[in-house]
């Protein structure tokens, strides 16, 4: 029903006046001193100060998507199935978040676009090097409403586009022994989806030039190429009515019947993600941050250097200098994080203690291997101070997981 | 890990139906339902208590102290590159919620055709405080512009306000599965939804018929 829909446009327009106006000081060229605080809540807002609109686009679609999908399934032995499948969508008028309150840009080279980009050290390659015909830049930091700061407003001009090919082999319970396969193949594709920082941190919640959606067109932030789980039950085959061990009686029959082994195999490559910058060169206002750091021209070898202190090199990369009006020219979720393996096992034992009465013992073991799988790194690829703008010693640095450690618990079930 | 932060997070979900079925005949069956439903949600973020950071002065008077950001964005649970002080600028945050359901299905066979209609209404109740930012976030570009108490922002809510939203969800439907052959059904539907316009009673938005894009039917 329309229930979710209306949590989330509640969850955006509740944050805007007169019930929650929420105030913002301060800029990248007027900062805010600390020294000013405590503020009073209950006085004016300070000289500065400026609402922060929250809100909806005021004609939004309902989000649609289209689905399809075409499956054949194969008996390959009595008890085992194959399944193969194509899976598609095609979703449109998704919503996606938009800060509508910026500077009008150009689109270079018309006036007043510089020819070249500045001439500074921190632009490697790119220092001094022709505006390429189609760039967008903000040669003014006057916003189209300068009454109000940036706002978060969501927008149903959201595509996406998913294809899937699913393989799925499925052994029924036979001979103690239950086990199925599934495989994902698929690549999702969008130009917004994590509607604010808390549904995907691997991504800025915004577009970052809302003059120009496309580019932001890439692999959505739940884009996974490849997953495969193994699940499996075995029934070990000891103790009466069994093939082994069937003439033991009593205490002995009690201990070694009714146990079986169960496990789960996921494993998953990683999550794609966008590197970011700690600060916003393109004068657009947005104080979210989405705007991403150029491509480095000059750059060889692998830009995922696969370690948990530095997960990508931020040497491929190189930062749009602060107030200089640019955009950076990497796309967006352009890199992929650490993927994902991990095993659970468990083992039961049921003893049957009457008629309708049993016991059982479970010994459960996640992430049996203790294998490390580590979250997505550090996005934050440049910071700059007002004098200068440097790598970010962490760029690139994990410091989670996400998985636990490996997790035992044991557990005792009466079922009648 | 911040040792100096804590989340506190606390959900509560109680649910209630009761079913009657009734049969008319051999051929016809009416279910009628009435449900409750009722969910808490409480999240906030706080200075660990007995922690140096329980004694920091607050950002807004009154209030404990807010969100720090040092090398990132000012958007809530933002990406930093030296990390967040408090896990975000989301605390405080409370919504109850009560769903009372209504509905009745009749299903009739004849013949060939199993013929299925039925209405069903919901009205939705939820008080809500989820202000962002009740006790501040300051954000800061670098390190160096932290430690010159420098912030490119300061965003806060000076006046959060409880929002109690009503509005009423409702739907009827009718379906007829016709059986062509012993191994052929077609199966026809048609299923109509609808959202009255949230209002709010206790406060002097009464009715927020103008929410943008706010579609009152759809038809799927």
């Amino acid at each position: 029903m329309y229930n979710d829909l209306q949590d989330a446009l509640g969850y955006r327009t509740d944050q805007n006046a007169p019930f929650n106006p929420v105030y913002s000081v301060g800029s990248a060229t007027t900062p805010f001193q600390v020294s000013s605080l405590p503020i009073d809540p209950s006085a004016p807002p300070p000289t500065g100060a400026k609402l922060v609109p929250g809100g909806v686009q005021p004609d939004m679609k309902t989000p649609t998507l289209i689905s399809w999908s075409l499956r054949v399934q194969q008996e390959v032995s009595p008890n085992t199935s194959l399944t193969v499948g194509y899976v598609g969508s095609h979703g449109y008028h998704e919503l996606i978040g938009i800060d509508a309150n910026e500077p009008f840009p150009v689109i270079c080279p018309a006036s007043p676009c510089p020819a070249t980009y500045p001439n500074v050290p921190t632009l490697g390659a790119l220092a001094g090097a022709p505006v390429p015909a189609g760039a967008f830049y903000v040669p003014t930091t006057t916003r189209a409403n300068p009454t109000i700061a940036n706002t978060w407003t969501w927008f149903s001009l959201g595509t996406s586009n998913y294809n899937a090919l699913q393989v799925d082999v499925n052994r029924r319970f036979s001979h103690g022994l239950s086990l199925r396969g599934v495989y994902t193949w698929s690549k999702a594709l969008d130009d917004g989806d994590s509607l604010n920082a808390t549904a995907a941190p691997n991504a800025p919640g915004l577009v970052s030039n809302p003059f120009d959606l496309h580019a932001d067109y890439g692999l959505a932030t739940y884009d996974v190429r490849h997953i495969g789980v193994i699940s499996a039950v075995y029934t070990l085959p000891f103790g009466k009515g069994q093939p082994l061990a069937n003439s033991l009686e009593g205490w002995s029959n009690a201990l070694v019947s009714g146990w079986s082994v169960n496990s789960i195999v996921t494993i998953q490559s990683g999550f794609p993600f966008t590197p970011q910058l700690s600060y916003n060169p393109s004068n657009n206002g947005d104080t979210r941050n989405p705007v991403r750091p150029f491509v480095n021209p000059a750059f060889t070898g692998s830009v995922i250097l696969g370690k948990p202190s530095q997960w990508f090199n931020p040497n491929a990369f190189l930062a749009p200098p602060a107030g200089s009006g640019f955009y950076g020219n990497l796309g967006r979720d352009t890199l992929i994080g650490p993927g994902l393996a991990t095993w659970d096992f468990s083992a039961f034992k049921t003893t049957n203690l009457r008629e309708r009465l049993a016991l059982q013992f479970r010994a459960e073991i996640f992430n049996l291997l203790n294998r490390a799988n580590f979250n997505t790194p550090n996005l934050i690829t440049f910071t700059s101070s007002t004098s200068s703008t440097k790598v970010s010693g962490t760029a690139g640095a994990i410091t989670s997981t996400s998985t636990t450690s490996r997790q035992v618990q044991f557990g005792l079930k009466l079922i009648w | 890990m911040d040792p100096y932060s804590s989340d506190i997070l606390t959900l509560r979900e109680q649910v209630f139906s009761l079913d009657e079925t009734h049969s008319f005949s051999a051929s016809t069956v009416n279910v009628a339902r009435v449900g409750y439903s009722r969910a808490g949600y409480f999240f906030t973020g706080l200075p660990t208590p007995g922690t140096p950071a329980a004694t920091v002065a607050g950002f807004l008077l009154g209030h404990q102290v807010g969100a720090v950001v040092v090398g990132g964005s000012a958007a809530s649970n933002p990406q930093a590159a030296i990390g967040l002080a408090g896990s975000n600028n989301g605390s405080n945050l409370r919504i109850a919620r009560n769903l009372f359901t209504f509905e009745d299905r009749v299903t009739m066979t004849r013949g060939r055709h199993q013929l299925t209609f039925g209405a069903w209404f919901q009205p939705f109740q939820s008080n809500e405080t989820i202000a962002l930012s009740q006790y501040g976030q300051l954000t800061f570009s670098s390190l160096s512009n932290f430690l010159q108490g420098s912030a490119s922002s300061f965003l806060w809510d000076p006046a959060p306000t409880e929002m109690n939203w009503r509005s009423l969800f409702g739907a009827w439907y009718v379906s007829d599965v016709i059986r062509i052959a012993p191994r052929l059904t077609l199966s026809l539907g048609f299923r109509d939804e609808f959202t009255s316009p949230p209002t709010m009673p206790s406060s002097c938005l009464s009715r927020a018929s103008d929410w943008p894009g706010v579609r009152s039917r759809k038809r799927p």
